[in-house]
């Protein structure tokens, strides 16, 4: 469970990016984070992965107070939270199974292991036939699959998404969806940051709703209907 | 798996990714190990230089020479004795009898074996000294010895000697200080920009969650490898130096005593690899350091 107690937050050039903010997202569910640029989507995804630091509040995630977490830590949660980007933070250099092995290298996992493992999660993102292919020889939306694919190869418990379908077009945007929701649906908690309201609307999860950087609604599972 | 398997497996692709940046970005591992070289090779010529000239100073202050002149009638071997006992005196003492001085002196103006009858010539020592410093001491001593008839040496001469050794140490460790931190903020900078070419690798590595030391890792082994090659480069140009030009140097300045040994450069050669492989890992550690405060909160 994720559970935010009174987070508020503010940048060095005194912008208010989040204002007493009080949440709670259970174990294994699905949520959409909505709301115009600047809303503090972005920032209360940052704040889950330990990319910013709260100016005051708790932030709860695997039963740790994150805010608490010492330096040493960090990795240690980041390797729980899966993270997929609006620009996909792949290696060029590097092919898409080795994109992907990168993530369990970091832990050591054996050569074994890291085989059954990627071959597992490539079949699941629909793009092992690519495994070979470098980034730059990929289509956006492949791309976005391979990011999905580094974040979840380790089953991390928690996977954040950041506006993953904003440079995609509106089929690719839905089947890289489809893929977030499929894999909501093994138990991991997910999170996606999203302005694209059509997907929204028809996927009809729990949605937060920000506005200046404070919750102007919380729509439950199935009541989202577009204006809301 | 056991802990010290994977952390076994972690080293092994942490070092293996640092071979693999070397290799994949070649222009990049040129640049740094060429102006680590070239940094190196300029410290190296100094510290060359400066072994060099201390060796010239030296050779030339052992042919100054303190001569003896003894009263007549006088044992030569006994005040010889005497003399080389003397600390700061450098053995063997060289002893010339009346015969050998009257010897080389006819053999130079023959003319003069007929002019003298008899040998006006004295026996006397050569004495060198292990320091020019001493040598007024020295010579105050030997002139208080029993049987000395007169004792002539340049003291101001060993003194000036002495003082451009001084100097020259002086100015060279300062130099040397100076190009030492020259060199280190090259380095530093230069791996900085290796860094920084790969500061998306960075930033990924922080997100799927790498420790620190997982990041850090590669980059270490680089500037290891590239203090490692740099130094040995610039050693290599230090031995052709001496090989090639310096050798034509000694032909000119041969009334200089140049050493010849490519000794000083073991020692030079070591002490560049020391100061690479440490540039090369501070540079290195500088640089990842930079960023990872930058990232970490």
């Amino acid at each position: 469970m994720i559970r935010f107690v009174n987070v508020s937050k503010q940048y060095s050039n005194h912008t208010r990016a989040l204002q007493n903010i009080n949440l709670e997202i259970p174990a294994g569910s699905f949520t959409f984070l909505v709301g115009p640029s600047g809303s503090g989507k972005s920032t209360l995804i940052k704040l889950l992965y330990r990319e910013e630091l709260a100016t005051e509040g708790e932030i709860w995630v695997l039963d740790k107070n994150i805010e608490n977490l010492s330096k040493h830590d960090v990795p240690i949660l980041r390797q729980q939270t899966g993270v997929v980007f609006q620009d996909f933070k792949l290696l060029t250099q590097k092919s898409v199974w080795e994109n992907v092995a990168f993530a369990l290298e970091i832990l050591g996992v054996s050569k074994q292991e890291q085989t059954k493992r990627i071959q597992g999660v490539l079949e699941l993102t629909n793009i092992l036939h690519l495994k070979d292919f470098y980034p730059r020889q990929l289509s956006g939306g492949e791309q976005q699959r391979v990011s999905v694919a580094r974040a979840i190869v380790n089953k991390p418990p928690v996977l954040l998404a950041d506006e993953p379908t904003g440079n995609l077009d509106p089929n690719t945007s839905w089947e890289i969806m489809k893929l977030l929701s499929k894999i909501g649906k093994t138990g991991t908690t997910v999170i996606v940051s999203t302005h694209n309201y059509s997907m929204v609307d028809r996927m009809k999860r729990r949605t937060i709703k920000l506005e200046g950087g404070k919750i102007v609604a919380d729509i439950p599972e199935g009541a989202w209907t577009h204006g809301s | 798996m056991a802990a010290e398997g994977r952390t076994f497996h972690q080293i092994n692709y942490a070092l293996g990714q640092g071979i693999q940046n070397m290799v994949r970005s070649p222009f990049m591992s040129l640049i740094v190990i060429s102006t680590m070289m070239i940094a190196l090779s300029t410290l190296g010529f100094l510290l060359l230089l400066l072994s060099d000239l201390n060796h010239v100073s030296e050779e030339l202050s052992t042919q100054l020479k303190i001569v003896v002149f003894l009263e007549d009638q006088q044992d030569i071997n006994k005040l010889a004795s005497d003399v080389e006992a003397i600390p700061g005196v450098k053995p063997p003492v060289k002893k010339i009898t009346r015969e050998e001085a009257f010897e080389s002196m006819t053999r130079e103006q023959p003319e003069l074996k007929e002019l003298l009858k008899d040998n006006p010539f004295p026996a006397s020592l050569e004495v060198a000294v292990n320091s020019t410093a001493d040598m007024a001491k020295v010579g105050t001593e030997i002139r208080q010895k029993p049987g000395v008839e007169e004792v002539q040496f340049n003291p101001e001469l060993a003194e000036q000697l002495q003082q451009v050794q001084n100097g020259v140490q002086l100015v060279g460790s300062i130099i040397a200080g100076i190009l030492i931190l020259a060199t280190l903020a090259i380095v530093v900078n230069t791996i900085q920009l290796a860094v920084h070419q790969r500061h998306k690798e960075i930033e990924i590595m922080r997100l799927v969650g790498a420790p620190q030391w997982f990041i850090r890792l590669p980059f270490l082994l680089e500037g290891l490898i590239f203090g490692i090659f740099s130094s040995i480069l610039a050693s290599l140009l230090l031995v052709l130096w001496r090989l090639v030009p310096y050798s034509q140097l000694q032909r000119w300045f041969a009334f200089l005593p140049l050493p010849d040994s490519l000794m000083p450069l073991v020692s030079i050669g070591a002490l560049l690899l020391g100061t690479g492989v440490l540039m090369g890992l501070l540079g290195s550690t500088v640089s990842v350091h930079r960023y990872l405060k930058l990232e970490y909160k």
